[in-house]
């Protein structure tokens, strides 16, 4: 009896696009490998991932190990966060309620939401679904929660410090909003390949004069306890009264100085251009390929060819065909006094492969003058790696051939490299005029800046721009447009008292220099290094347990005499009951 | 030394048939920034998304066609791309689509579902697909008997030959894609599946 070895099947219709792509859940799945257990939390219930994936229990046992040691270490740490607090920790949650904007929009017909912050928010169609992965209709609340400036960045309790191959910068921030849906009180999830187009008005602090910095998209994953970059961010300045147009600028003796580096690079690379373009425009030199003598050690046989695979340029079928035959003609042409050697230390050749009378061959090459011959008799191949070479009176003649040939080249090179290095001699003092007459005119502008006065308090000026950041929100979660600075060289260690001599050990300070839109913080514990810009206006402060807010002001930092190494930080304890954002921007004010 | 090889002269004068490529085959460019994606995965498999909800839909059909069950092909591939999240640090660029190790995960997969609940593996042909392959076959006999001729040839193969010729004369694949997915070289993959066809051929055109 016939034995059927597969259920073959005609014609059975898959499912569509739409029922396939319900069954994507790329978060569920991010969570099953994170978990390491197989089970995604937002899957259909019956949908397993499978027994296969085995539990990597002992990796997160040791993980939770780590951070009991971490918890029940006291010893003294530098500038480092609290091992034992959640990761987003807003340090005046019962104080102080984050303030939340919302809005309601069709889930099937989407929308363009304008927050009374100015803020825009740009719903696709059908752009979110439910827990079990289903896409729903219906009103959906869109919340947003806005942050953009130092006492915002504090009051979150989002860390704004960003770990990159090792490397702790600090985010310096150009607004952050965290953003979610929700239906019936049910968190939502985004669907793959939908996304909101944000406008999130904010501010940056910039020279004058300058254009908008250059700042990133990054989205706080707090699983991995870091910022992921996601893009560029589309930054845009909208404040019309403190733009600078185009000549009737402010110079400063920095900016000049930018110019003046940006025009000379400008011209070296015009220069280089040029030069590029020169030898481009001169004609490609190939060198003639030496014939190879055979290796009287390597056996070597004849082939007659009558049919060639060429592994590439594979185009339909009469082209091919056309091209093959081609190949074929050229192949013969170029190897026809050729034998073929086999290459050593092949573990498929062996000395009766000479012997055996073989049903068929095929030669094949990967165009670049490797080729494999494939010996065939019955079921079995052999595949031997082979090149062509010559013997005797035809080697001879091909060895004189390409001596000639590669005199010819010789010569044809040393022609081409002196062509090429008289263009660059004449570019050279080219440029060379240029960039005395470039320095020339930057000179003339410090000069007069000089003489008005203006160089150096223009150079130190920082301004506040209003500015409009544009970026697609993918997922739900908090979405930072972000520069990553790199920490101050500066430290120094630190002890903490207050004005009635109380000491401080182990809270959590935070530091803010007035020309970075940022925060850091620190676990201050006594003798700990703190890092900040000693040219530059700091505030520092933290909140202790009576829900009370202990400052050192920028005064106080500028009397610090950083020689010593050490300093005792005598924060203001101010007395008065926190109870609302207004309360903390009195306090935690530069003025 | 010149080796003494006896060498018939069997293909003297055939036409070598190339198959047609598949149109939408990823470019060398497109491979390249691909691999962007690839690396920045390995880094944080959160970017791995993107390349997720490329292949979701492809890796789906190519379980469907072998397991012939919706929720099963859900199922499996989930698992496919969790094995690939799983995996992914161990992926080394090979100048060819992604897919292609995705495939290769995917079969597998469908090899092990087969073997734990040891029935027979679905083969899933179209019509247009099977007239593809005959006219492949050179078959010139009554239409009406293909399909059983078909069927019958089909079972006369082993698993891996028929992959090849599911891959090549079904899911269309290029040859070098076939060679990275079943862990040959390109040359191999060629040679073999002109054998196979040869072989068919004589098979389903046998008793005319």
């Amino acid at each position: 009896m016939k034995k059927d070895n597969y259920n073959i099947k005609f014609n059975q219709a898959p499912p569509n696009s739409d029922a396939i792509k319900a069954h994507q859940d790329f978060d569920g799945l991010l969570d099953s490998y994170h978990k390491g257990d197989g089970q995604s939390s937002a899957s259909k219930p019956k949908r397993k991932i499978g027994k296969v994936i085995r539990r990597i229990a002992y990796a997160t046992a040791a993980a939770i190990g780590l951070l009991i040691l971490s918890i029940s270490f006291k010893g003294k740490k530098n500038q480092n966060l609290a091992s034992n607090a959640p990761y987003v920790n807003p340090p005046m949650e019962e104080v102080v309620p984050e303030e939340l904007l919302t809005a309601s929009v069709d889930a099937n017909q989407g929308g363009r939401i304008v927050f009374r912050s100015g803020t825009v928010a740009v719903v696709p169609p059908r752009a979110f679904a439910n827990r079990a992965g289903e896409v729903i209709g219906g009103e959906v609340k869109v919340v947003i929660k806005e942050y953009h400036d130092y006492v915002d960045f504090f009051l979150s309790g989002i860390p704004m410090d960003y770990d990159s191959l090792g490397t702790t910068y600090q985010l310096e921030s150009a607004g952050m909003i965290e953003i979610y849906a929700e239906q019936d009180g049910e968190r939502l999830y985004m669907i793959p390949e939908k996304s909101i187009d944000v406008e999130l008005k904010s501010s940056v602090m910039v020279k004058p004069g300058s254009t908008e910095p250059k700042f990133n998209i990054y989205k706080l994953n707090e699983n991995e306890k870091n910022w992921e970059y996601i893009t560029q961010d589309k930054m845009e300045f909208i404040d019309e009264e403190s733009m600078i147009s185009e000549g009737e600028g402010l110079d400063t003796e920095e900016s000049i100085s930018s110019a003046r580096a940006a025009k000379v690079k400008a011209i070296n690379n015009a220069t280089s251009l040029q030069l590029a373009a020169f030898e481009e425009s001169l004609p490609s030199l190939i060198a003639p390929t030496k014939p190879q003598k055979a290796n009287t050690d390597n056996p070597t046989f004849d082939l007659k060819v009558d049919k060639l695979i060429v592994q590439n340029n594979i185009s339909d079928e009469e082209k091919s065909i056309q091209k093959e035959e081609a190949a074929l003609r050229a192949f013969r042409d170029q190897y026809a006094k050729a034998i073929w050697e086999v290459m050593p230390g092949q573990a498929t050749w062996s000395p009766a492969i000479a012997t055996t009378s073989w049903d068929d061959y095929d030669i094949s090459t990967d165009g670049n003058g490797a080729f494999t011959v494939t010996f065939i008799k019955g079921e079995s191949e052999v595949d031997v790696y082979v090149k062509p070479v010559l013997v005797g009176k035809d080697y001879n003649q091909a060895m004189n051939k390409f001596n000639q040939e590669f005199n010819q080249f010789n010569n044809l090179v040393t022609e081409r490299k002196r062509k090429i290095e008289n263009k660059k001699a004449e570019l050279d003092k080219v440029k060379s005029a240029l960039l005395i007459s470039a320095d020339k005119s930057f000179d003339d502008k410090i000069a007069n800046l000089k003489a008005n006065g203006l160089d150096h308090e223009a150079s130190n000026e920082m301004i506040k721009r209003e500015v409009l950041n544009r970026f697609s929100v993918s997922s739900f979660g908090i979405w930072n447009c972000d520069r990553p600075l790199p920490p101050f060289v500066h430290s120094l260690k630190g002890d903490f008292i207050d004005q009635h001599s109380e000491e401080y050990d182990g809270l959590t300070a935070f530091i803010v220099d007035k020309n970075r839109n940022s925060v850091s913080k620190f676990t201050a514990n006594t003798g700990v290094n703190i890092q900040y810009n000693n040219k530059s206006d700091n505030l520092m402060w933290f909140v202790t347990k009576e829900n009370k807010i202990a400052v050192f002001r920028p005064e106080e930092f500028k009397k610090i005499n950083h020689r010593l190494g050490r300093h005792t930080f005598v924060m203001d304890l101010v007395e008065k009951n926190v109870s609302s954002e207004n309360d903390i921007r009195e306090i935690l004010s530069f003025d | 030394m010149i080796s003494n090889l006896n060498l018939s002269q069997s293909l003297v004068g055939q036409k070598t048939r190339l198959m047609p490529s598949k149109s939408n085959h990823a470019s060398e460019d497109e491979i390249q920034r691909e691999w962007a994606e690839i690396q920045k995965a390995q880094a944080d498999r959160q970017f791995f998304r993107p390349l997720y909800t490329r292949y979701h839909e492809g890796i789906f059909l190519f379980v469907f066609k072998r397991v012939a069950d919706e929720s099963l092909s859900a199922d499996i591939t989930s698992q496919v791309f969790l094995k690939a999240l799983q995996k992914l640090n161990t992926y080394k660029f090979k100048g060819v689509p992604f897919s292609a190790w995705l495939y290769r995960i995917a079969s597998n997969e469908v090899v092990q579902h087969y073997r734990n609940v040891k029935k027979n593996r679905v083969v899933s042909i179209d019509d247009e697909q099977l007239d593809h392959f005959a006219e492949e076959l050179e078959y010139s006999d009554e239409r009406h008997k293909l399909k059983d001729r078909m069927v019958d040839c089909l079972n006369l193969l082993k698993e891996d030959e028929l992959a090849l010729i599911e891959l090549r004369y079904f899911e269309q694949l290029p040859y070098k894609e076939i060679a990275a997915i079943m862990g040959l070289t390109e040359s191999n993959a060629k040679v073999k599946t002109y054998r196979l066809t040869t072989k068919l051929s004589k098979i389903i055109n046998a008793n005319k």
